[in-house]
């Protein structure tokens, strides 16, 4: 059995030589910091000089903060929003762009989709407290069309959350509707042309054939996404101002407060060693149910 | 060359009250920031305001220091991590090395980042990268002093003949960054104004209102721009305040004589933002918003979208540094010649206390404990309190931002863009007088500061605790969400349980 | 609909392709129907995007009082190239111009290949240690950037990379996300094709680069692109890695202009129309380079593939 898996491997010398500098790159840039980020987190932070280990009081610490529950509370509202309400879109945007009559507008649709991807948080972000004020905002001026509002989106704890959850989808909706759309190039167009043969019209060529194809796509997409669950930052440090900030805080901005602003590296570390962890066990969880890694 | 006078009590800021005279219109400093191609140099050709009485000490004190550093800093470099001090662009950043070397002799190598400044600061900090001088505010240093990472400059301070000098640096300014009641980790970069109601006085003027001094004089003049219409918005558009969340209610606050940050009282810490006398301010802003005189988005508005607001006509009263009822003046009248904008500094509404205004938070040089050169580091700290060192930190580096004909400084169109701005807009040292004269409007605005400027005792917490739960309520009751007394109450008892107030 | 359900769909390859070219010929009306509803749902979701980046460029063009007003901005006001001008007057945009595209192409071409050689490594099967390697390299993106911040700084400050390009060049230079992009594409290509070449005598590495790599170029069209915008906008890792101003690239040199330093009482001051010129030319190359990108996603490369 070993001689059998030593052969192998041998034969296939060459792969083992490809995905060295991806192993080696990582253990240098990925791990080897990780190791030391996440050893400060059993450490009393100095600026300067040796740090003083303190088993795992950081952690405690983090446990008894309340300011850390409610934004992990935050985060799974908000990051949970996007999850689930950024699926389907990316999906329907890039079946649209497929479907798009002449190449000259599929082209075009595909370039402006993918605009805001383009731009920073800093750049979407003002601008759209610009366009959600109340104001003046162009949003809150249609809506003012309908007599509806002012609708404060950005001082009212519930839209806040809204807005939140509303602009990344929003924001990256191109984004994922490329790799989806990528995805849906690379099927056999003689699948069509044979449901084409037996009178299947675009719709239901584009149900029964391509939307099962992209299921491979999804899996992937989805575990991005949850790997990303924990960590969303951006918009939030952008967007966020004192009336909301204690409802729409994620852990990351909490982090951030924490580490960079209050020098309190020990207690940011601990936070993130907790966000790493559960991400992971996310992921294998999310991994297990949907069969994802297995050769399919 | 020693000096140890005694310490004058009383602020002489002669320096910023006695020019102005040497410009004639709002034209001198006309290019501010914008920039536009018309005028190659607006700067007045009257000779420059003659320095009387300059301190023989001070002095002596500067020549001394002038030739010292040329000595010591021959062949040696300095590592320097700024955020304000410097270059406007990353180009100018070299000239502005090379021109301390031409001015010093030391070679330079600044650290100049355009953003992210906290990240970088802890970056290089964290990684053992060594400085000789770091520029920080107040409140970020309280932090590195907590982390010991200052070198103690009491005794060099003391030793100093020019910044123990008090026509350099005013003795109870001194107190602002003290530690224990002896120990000094850092020497002042400039001198902070305050922030202070600001209003249209051309509408006051075509409406024929007198200037107004408490609350309820505030409001009729803010009822009268919106309904009379000076700005020609419109009837009933012209908004009467904006600010950026609550920065600055405090010109405001001063009608109930309520101080900003943390005062004792027998022998607690309270904060007079969050008790029960500020309740009818509260009532008062809330008012102002229920009626459509606030800016509806203040609550989200950054500082810029309040400039923006008042010199587009769109607002009438702001609360802003005192710098900008120059820089107001000199914009508008930039991009619109002959425009009857004008910008006044009202201090505040009148309390009982009289009027009380917020100063800027010190922004200051340290000395990190592993800088290699921190002898020469301090030298340059007392150098930059000289004449050379100030004309550097605002008008600039000779022959880019300015040039000198005799006696005359003239700024370029680079320099006017640069709005005499390098770091240290207005210094400390009263015995220097700006040689190119001010912006409309700013001296009396900085005499305003001098009088009623009120530095807020804030501590470390400050910024990081204590204002998201200030702000959070003000914002709220102002926005009608909840009435004041709840805000006050629900402050009270946030600040208690987390253990910032007694 | 009911139709739709008992269509049976042949899946195999052996279908003919009598026809590639565009919409089916026999367009019944709910073909119409369906096209016209896809393109008013394509036409609405273009303006939501388009909205913004027009008010950009708009308050760019717009002069500096002017481009002060609130409101969104549709039409320049007072036009004005005012804004360009400054950026252009005031900084020498052409060294950081050039190092972002050093920075810019050679961690994309970096990135791109080391990962189309992850990736081919990891579709393999019965490979012994892929799992290992897979989670590996998955693991690494759950984890959060500021907890490695400070030790990474640290490495790089170790190795002599700061304040050097390669800094910025080794900063993400390899991310599990395009790995397991482009396995998810390498994964559609028929394993077949692989094992009929591998029995011919084909090489690991030749079966990589002569089947793996030509089906798969909208997969690696996707991550170059979004490699490339990534890179183009990185603007922390300059900040922290680079000291010397003739090392900086576009974006944080640009930076330097559009920012203000608040909170104290300087005098600087930034109009919008600086401010948003500032950003038009930080991305307008990406705007440029996007459509040549596009041309990677054009139907029909897997089938002409096949074919042969």
């Amino acid at each position: 059995m070993l001689r059998h898996t030593t052969r192998t491997m041998r034969s296939h010398a060459w792969l083992y030589v490809m995905i060295l500098p991806v192993i080696a790159y990582f253990l240098i840039f990925v791990y080897y910091p990780l190791y030391q980020g996440a050893a400060s987190s059993f450490q009393e932070f100095k600026l300067l000089g040796t740090a003083e280990w303190i088993g795992t009081e950081n952690y405690l610490e983090v446990w008894q903060d309340g300011t850390f529950w409610q934004v992990v509370k935050n985060t799974l509202l908000i990051g949970g929003g996007i999850l689930v309400f950024g699926f389907f879109p990316p999906i329907m945007v890039a079946l649209a762009l497929n479907e798009a009559a002449t190449l000259l507008f599929k082209k075009l649709a595909q370039t402006t989709v993918y605009l805001p991807h383009l731009f920073s948080w800093v750049v979407i972000g003002g601008m759209w407290i610009f366009l959600l004020s109340p104001g003046g905002g162009l949003i809150n001026e249609l809506l003012a069309l309908i007599n509806v509002g002012p609708v404060r989106f950005l001082t009212n704890t519930t839209w806040a959350r809204a807005t939140m959850i509303g602009l990344p989808i929003w924001k990256d909706m191109g984004y994922a509707a490329i790799i989806y759309l990528a995805s849906i190039t690379s099927i056999n167009p003689s699948l069509y042309e044979a449901a084409r043969i037996d009178g299947a019209s675009r719709f239901q060529q584009m149900y029964q054939i391509t939307l099962p194809l992209l299921k491979p796509t999804m899996k992937v997409v989805f575990m991005l996404n949850i790997l990303g669950l924990l960590r969303i930052f951006d918009q939030i440090f952008v967007m966020r101002n004192p009336v909301v900030q204690g409802g729409i805080d994620v852990i990351m901005t909490y982090v951030y407060d924490m580490g960079i602003q209050r020098y309190e590296l020990g207690f940011a570390s601990a936070i993130s060693v907790m966000v790493l962890l559960t991400t992971l066990l996310l992921t294998a969880i999310v991994w297990r149910i949907t069969g994802f890694g297995r050769d399919d | 060359m020693s000096s140890k006078r005694p310490f004058s009590s009383s602020l002489s800021r002669r320096s910023l009250v006695q020019r102005g005279s040497a410009l004639g219109a709002g034209a001198a400093v006309g290019k501010v920031a914008l920039g536009s191609a018309q005028t190659p140099a607006g700067s007045p050709a009257a000779s420059p305001v003659p320095l009387t009485e300059v301190d023989q000490d001070f002095l002596a004190a500067q020549e001394a220091v002038i030739a010292e550093i040329q000595e010591m800093g021959e062949g040696k470099t300095l590592h320097i991590l700024s955020a304000v001090v410097g270059g406007k662009t990353p180009e100018e950043d070299q000239l502005f090395e090379e021109e301390i070397r031409r001015l010093t002799g030391i070679q330079v190598e600044l650290v100049h980042p355009t953003a992210e400044y906290d990240e970088k600061m802890l970056a290089d900090l964290a990684a053992g990268v060594e400085y000789d001088l770091i520029y920080m505010n107040k409140n970020r240093m309280d932090v590195l002093v907590d982390q010991e990472v200052l070198t103690d400059l009491t005794e060099q301070i003391n030793n100093s003949a020019i910044l123990s000098n008090p026509t350099v640096i005013p003795p109870e300014e001194w107190e602002l960054i003290e530690y224990d009641g002896d120990t000094f980790y850092s020497v002042f970069n400039k001198f902070e104004g305050a922030r202070m109601l600001t209003v249209r006085q051309d509408w006051l003027d075509q409406l024929g209102l007198e200037a107004p001094k408490t609350l309820d004089e505030i409001y009729d003049v803010m009822v009268a721009f919106r309904d009379q219409d000076p700005a020609g918005n419109g009837e009933g558009v012209t908004l009467g305040l904006s600010t950026a969340g609550t920065y600055d209610i405090q010109p405001f606050m001063s009608s109930e004589g309520i101080r900003p940050g943390y005062v004792e009282v027998d022998g607690k810490r309270t904060i007079p933002y969050a008790t029960e006398a500020a309740i009818p301010v509260y009532e008062w802003l809330a008012k102002l918003y229920a009626e459509g005189l606030y800016d509806p988005s203040f609550a989200t508005a950054e500082t810029a979208d309040m400039r923006n607001l008042f010199m587009t006509d769109k607002v009438g009263f702001v609360t802003y540094w005192d710098t900008w009822v120059g820089l107001f003046n000199a914009l508008v009248e930039q991009e619109n010649p002959g425009s009857d904008f004008q910008a006044k500094g009202l201090a505040a509404a009148e309390g009982p206390d009289g009027v009380i205004i917020s100063r800027g938070q010190p922004s200051v040089w340290a000395i990190p404990v592993n800088a290699p050169n921190a002898e020469l580091a301090f030298k340059f700290l007392e150098w930059w309190h000289t004449f050379p060192g100030i004309i550097l930190g605002s008008l600039g580096i000779l022959d880019h931002d300015y040039t000198v004909e005799g006696d005359t400084y003239e700024l370029t169109e680079v320099g006017a863009e640069h709005a005499m701005d390098h770091g240290v807009p207005t210094p400390y040292n009263t015995n220097w007088d700006n040689p190119v004269g001010e912006l409309p409007g700013l001296a009396e605005a900085q005499e305003i500061s001098v009088e009623y400027g009120y530095l807020a005792q804030l501590g470390p917490q400050w910024d990081a605790e204590v204002v998201p739960i200030l702000d959070e309520n003000i914002i709220k009751t102002i926005l009608g969400d909840i009435s004041a007394a709840d805000a006050v109450a629900a402050m009270q008892e946030r600040l208690r349980s987390e253990g910032l107030i007694d | 609909m009911n139709d739709a359900s008992q269509l049976e769909v042949p899946l195999g390859d052996k279908v003919l392709d009598r026809d590639t070219s565009g919409p089916a010929q026999r367009e019944g009306n709910s073909d119409r129907l369906f096209q016209y509803g896809v393109m008013a749902f394509l036409v609405i979701l273009m303006m939501m995007m388009i909205v913004p980046f027009w008010n950009v460029v708009a308050v760019a063009f717009s002069g500096p009082i002017a481009s002060m007003a609130r409101g969104i901005i549709l039409w320049p006001r007072e036009f004005s190239a005012e804004g360009f001008r400054i950026v252009w007057v005031n900084l020498n945009l052409q060294q950081a111009f050039i190092n972002s595209v050093i920075v810019t192409t050679i961690g994309t071409v970096l990135h791109v290949a080391l990962s189309c050689f992850a990736a081919y490594v990891l579709i393999q099967r019965n490979l012994p240690g892929k799992t290992i390697m897979l989670v590996f390299i998955l693991a690494t993106m759950a984890i959060p950037g500021e907890l490695i911040m400070i030790p990474l700084y640290i490495v790089n400050k170790q190795l002599g990379l700061l304040n050097t390009l390669w800094a910025l060049i080794f900063s993400g230079m390899i991310s599990g996300f395009s790995i397991l992009l482009l396995r998810n594409f390498f994964a559609g290509v028929p394993y077949d094709l692989a094992e009929s070449a591998k029995i011919d005598g084909a090489s690991d590495f030749r079966i990589f680069r002569s089947i793996y790599l030509p089906l798969s170029q909208a997969g690696i069209a996707t991550i170059a692109l979004f490699e490339l915008v990534s890179r183009w906008n990185q603007f922390l890792p300059v900040i922290l890695y680079i000291n010397d101003s003739s090392k900086y690239t576009l974006q944080v040199a640009l930076n330097a202009l559009v920012t203000e330093n608040l909170g104290t009482s300087g005098t600087s001051m930034v109009t919008p129309n600086v401010r948003m010129a500032g950003i038009v030319i930080a991305i307008l190359p990406l705007v440029i380079l996007y459509p040549f990108m596009q041309k990677y996603f054009v139907k029909g490369i897997t089938l002409g593939s096949v074919k042969e």
